[in-house]
């Protein structure tokens, strides 16, 4: 009975300090990380033979690394 | 006897055949690209054996959908773009007697019109080894052409000296020729001795013209330092580029090194 007690109490401990520690991430956490973004193009030429490129840029967030990969296969496509 | 009798027979319809005025010739190969995306395509040799003038058309992949498409794919590390380009049908007009090559090409869904000199093939033709190919019996030769090996083997009984691609200038048509890698492959499935006239270029027509050596060094293999340079001045400010690898320094198509960057070197 002592040894439930004691169990039930861990746990309810053990929830709070758990639900206090989830409080302090930022909810933008993925976008503040990104940093790096790296974009790898492998072009298919008509023989068959492929040309690989990787490009990897500063951004700030995943839309930009979308907007420069975007960029990137404009300019190959040129 | 009844073996000299077939020999006379055979050597009486040979004879026949190529005694006869026969302008035209036409073969038909299979060609296997054993590249990153291996590729099977149809080549047709068309040759007016008066004027000295073949035609190679080479056909589309057989494999797979012809038609350029991009597809990304997102990783852990980042984003994945393939690139597919435009397949088109081909072609390689060699006039002998005027000594220059036509051909078509493409690269990134541009067309090009390439004039090219004609390589002379230094074949060795020391070999004893022969095979048939098909209900033909060939002899083997070796040469060099533009970065790689090739073995070829040349049908005794068809004695002109034409071949696929830009292969020519062995005793008899080349049956089948490949590279050391095993890359490249041309392998005749069909001719025909008395063949229809062919269509050749009108070459006043093929526009923009650009010599072979503007195309692999400005083209086909155009520098990573130059691409890298173009791609970045293309660019939004805001974006900074930290890094570009590539592999597009390594040369993987049929011809992969030229006579006019020999000749540099060894000045």
């Amino acid at each position: 009975m002592k040894n439930l007690f004691f169990a039930l109490a861990f746990m309810l401990v053990g929830t709070f300090a758990f639900a206090n520690t989830f409080d302090n991430v930022p909810s933008n956490n993925i976008d503040e990380d990104f940093g790096i973004c790296t974009v790898t193009i492998v072009e298919q030429n008509s023989d068959g033979t492929t040309s690989t490129y990787t490009y990897q840029y500063e951004t700030s967030t995943a839309q930009d690394c979308y907007n420069s990969a975007q960029m990137v296969i404009a300019a190959h496509n040129r | 006897m009844l073996k000299i009798f077939l020999n006379v027979l055979l050597l009486f319809i040979t004879t026949s055949l190529f005694g006869q005025k026969t302008p035209y010739f036409e073969a038909k190969y299979d060609i296997y690209y054993n590249t990153d995306f291996p590729q099977i395509r149809k080549g047709q040799l068309q040759i007016d054996v008066e004027k000295n003038l073949t035609i190679f058309h080479i056909s589309k992949n057989n494999n797979s959908s012809t038609e350029s498409n991009s597809a990304m794919t997102s990783t852990h590390y980042g984003l994945t773009y393939n690139i597919k380009y435009d397949d088109i049908e081909s072609f390689i007009e060699i006039n002998f007697n005027k000594e220059y090559i036509f051909s078509k090409e493409t690269h990134r869904n541009n067309i090009y019109y390439v004039r090219d000199t004609i390589y002379d093939f230094n074949w060795n033709l020391n070999y004893s080894e022969e095979k048939k190919i098909g209900t033909l019996l060939c002899k083997k030769a070796t040469t060099y052409f533009r970065g790689r090996n090739y073995t070829a083997w040349y049908a005794i009984e068809i004695p002109i000296g034409y071949g696929p691609y830009k292969f020519h200038g062995l005793p008899g048509l080349i049956a089948k020729i490949s590279d050391d890698t095993g890359t490249f492959i041309w392998t005749l499935a069909s001719y025909k001795v008395n063949a229809e006239k062919p269509q050749f270029e009108k070459n006043d027509e093929l526009k923009p013209l650009m010599s072979a050596k503007e195309y692999y060094e400005e083209v086909r293999y155009q520098s990573v330092t130059e691409k890298q340079t173009m791609l970045q001045s293309k660019l939004p400010k805001g974006i900074k580029l930290i890094s570009v690898s590539s592999d597009a320094n390594v040369r993987k198509g049929i011809e992969i090194k030229f006579e006019w960057e020999e000749e540099i070197k060894e000045d």
